[in-house]
């Protein structure tokens, strides 16, 4: 594309940084930014900034958090003996949509998959042990993909805690191979949370 | 009995625009050197199981300069003809029956089957490992149910356990994902090891069967040998972790297995004739054909270059003993027409030689 203005071509190249975005759309994007008003515009890129600059994650669970605890961790109704490991804040937000969860998470960042660059020390794993036993954890509830990363990543943290008196539980994982939990409608995943199944009947160890 | 009965080639590789009538049941394509003959098979093979036996990106199928491909064939089921089509252009394919496009294309493989034994074949006898792999492979994942889905897993496993092995770590690497790694390596390696191991002890029998015809020769035993990389992989991954750790990446499973194909003693890949080594993969594709063959379908069989390298006795031997085999319709190919029908105008009644 060849444009009569740098800041335009500028604008137009950043939004096509932006995951399904390309040339086209970012144009489109642009332009029509160009009809608002001026304020308007400063607010939407305003609060993006903000956003991007002022975004902390809870020093407790890793999701994402305006404090350095997030509102999930300080709320004191919530159960703490009771953890959910998920993937990341998505699976949080699907979650949190079944109201049937009243413990607190535990946000990974991501599953094992050193195809990716992704080992143990990539995931937000280290603080877990601590976490269990401060909080007197009695159950960790796994709610990962049943992928072949997410199920290395399960048996990964379920090692983590061998011989540990705590109960280990996954989602029942009736999700079809393949599906993700962000793709799984909120009442199959109300379903898998209420019915969950001891961590042995998936690992075949 | 399904036959094919014609077939219309357009823009496809170097036929501009052709067309061939099938009459008998034996047909002999015949011409120089680059004429097209391995061309015809394999648009015949194609029409089959919608892609080439020998190109797996379909745009090299196109004529060069062109933007698109048709294949067009008859197939008489009985008295009952069927037109199948397939149109490929600008990178998209469809494939219609009748004049009725398949909504999913993978609707039409399993109707019409044909088997294909081609000069490229012999990787297999003299090429690295995993042609052999591939080979047994294939029969297995049809063969074998959940075969396919353990192969999909331990190599999705075996991935991500050797990029593991490759990435920056500490002073150490983290032994409680490596051991999960090897857990799951250890559970589809065995699996795939046994039903390598059950095959293997079923297949000599055919292909010493389909040998003894085409060689006409009791002195030369074949035999195979299965040589699995491990018998016991949870066993090697422990006792080997050290090692991986300083190769960086997995020295153990079924990812490395081979197999050594004999006559009498001797090491075909090393010490067999070309005849030889011929005569073994023809049996071998013999011996594909009898385990996967469905009573209600029968093969089209696709023979390129079948002349090459067989003295004349083994050939006469081999239409012998195609003669007797179910096959709905026996193409090959040959520079010759002559020898073509010297070889089996005796054997067969009917024979069409279609010269290029
Ligand atoms: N996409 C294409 N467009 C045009 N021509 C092509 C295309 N692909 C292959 N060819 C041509 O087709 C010819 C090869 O045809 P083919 O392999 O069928 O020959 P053949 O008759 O089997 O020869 P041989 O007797 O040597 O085996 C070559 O001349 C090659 O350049
Ligand atoms: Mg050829
Ligand atoms: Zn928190």
């Amino acid at each position: 594309m060849n444009f009569s203005s740098q800041l335009i071509e500028e604008a137009v190249n950043a939004f096509s940084k932006l995951p399904g975005i390309g040339k086209k759309t970012a144009l489109r994007l642009v332009m029509h930014l160009l009809k608002e008003d001026k304020e308007e515009v400063l607010a939407i890129t305003g609060a993006i900034g903000k956003m991007r600059s002022e975004i902390r994650f809870c020093i407790h669970c890793n999701n994402v958090s305006d404090h350095d605890e997030c509102n999930i961790c300080r709320d004191a109704f919530r159960n703490k003996r009771l953890l959910c490991v998920v993937e990341n804040m998505r699976d949080v937000i699907s979650i949190e949509a079944t109201q049937q969860f009243s413990g607190v998470y535990h946000v990974l960042g991501g599953l094992l998959a050193p195809l990716d660059g992704i080992g143990p020390d990539q995931l937000f794993l280290q603080n877990l042990r601590d976490r269990v036993i401060s909080q007197e954890a009695e159950e960790i509830i796994m709610a990962l993909n049943p992928t072949i990363e997410g199920d290395t990543t399960m048996f990964y943290i379920s090692k983590m805690f061998a011989g540990m008196d705590i109960k280990l539980t996954s989602i029942a994982r009736g999700v079809s191979f393949g599906a993700e939990l962000e793709y799984t409608d909120e009442l199959t995943l109300a379903r898998s949370i209420s019915k969950r199944l001891p961590i042995d009947t998936y690992v075949k160890m | 009995m399904s036959t094919l009965e014609s077939i219309t080639l357009t823009q496809f590789r170097n036929f501009p625009h052709a067309r061939f009538s099938f009459r008998e049941k034996i047909v002999g394509i015949t011409g120089l050197n680059g004429i097209g003959k391995t061309n015809l098979l394999d648009a015949i093979y194609y029409l089959c199981f919608t892609k080439s036996y020998f190109q797996s990106r379909d745009k090299y199928n196109v004529q060069h300069h062109q933007n698109g491909f048709r294949i067009s064939g008859i197939f008489m089921n009985g008295q009952s003809p069927e037109e199948v089509t397939c149109v490929w252009k600008d990178g998209k394919k469809t494939f219609s029956s009748g004049k009725v496009p398949y909504e999913k294309i993978s609707e039409h493989i399993g109707k019409y089957s044909a088997v294909m034994i081609a000069p490229d074949d012999s990787d297999i006898i003299t090429g690295s490992g995993e042609y052999r792999r591939k080979f047994f492979d294939g029969i297995l994942c049809l063969k074998e149910a959940g075969y396919l889905e353990h192969l999909l897993h331990y190599n999705k496993v075996l991935q991500q356990k050797n990029a593991y092995l490759k990435m920056q770590y500490g002073s150490a690497p983290d032994h409680n994902l490596l051991n999960i790694y090897d857990a799951q390596l250890a559970a589809h390696g065995a699996f795939l090891i046994e039903k390598r191991m059950h095959l293997t002890s079923r297949l000599p029998e055919w292909v010493s069967h389909f040998y003894r015809q085409v060689s006409s020769n009791t002195e030369e035993a074949p035999r195979i040998a299965y040589e699995p990389n491990t018998t016991d992989p949870a066993a090697s991954y422990r006792n080997g972790r050290q090692r991986e750790t300083e190769a960086k990446r997995t020295l153990w499973g079924p990812h490395l297995d081979d197999w050594s194909f004999f006559i009498n003693d001797s090491h075909c890949k090393a010490h067999a004739s070309q005849g030889q080594k011929k005569s073994f993969l023809i049996s071998l594709k013999l011996s594909q054909i009898e385990l996967l063959s469905q009573s209600d379908i029968q093969p089209i069989l696709l023979l390129d270059d079948i002349f090459e390298k067989l003295d004349p006795v083994r050939l006469r031997n081999l239409f012998n003993l195609l003669q007797q085999q179910r096959f709905a319709q026996i193409f090959m190919t040959h520079t010759n027409a002559e020898d073509i029908m010297k070889f089996t105008k005796d054997i067969f009644k009917d024979i069409q030689i279609e010269a290029l």
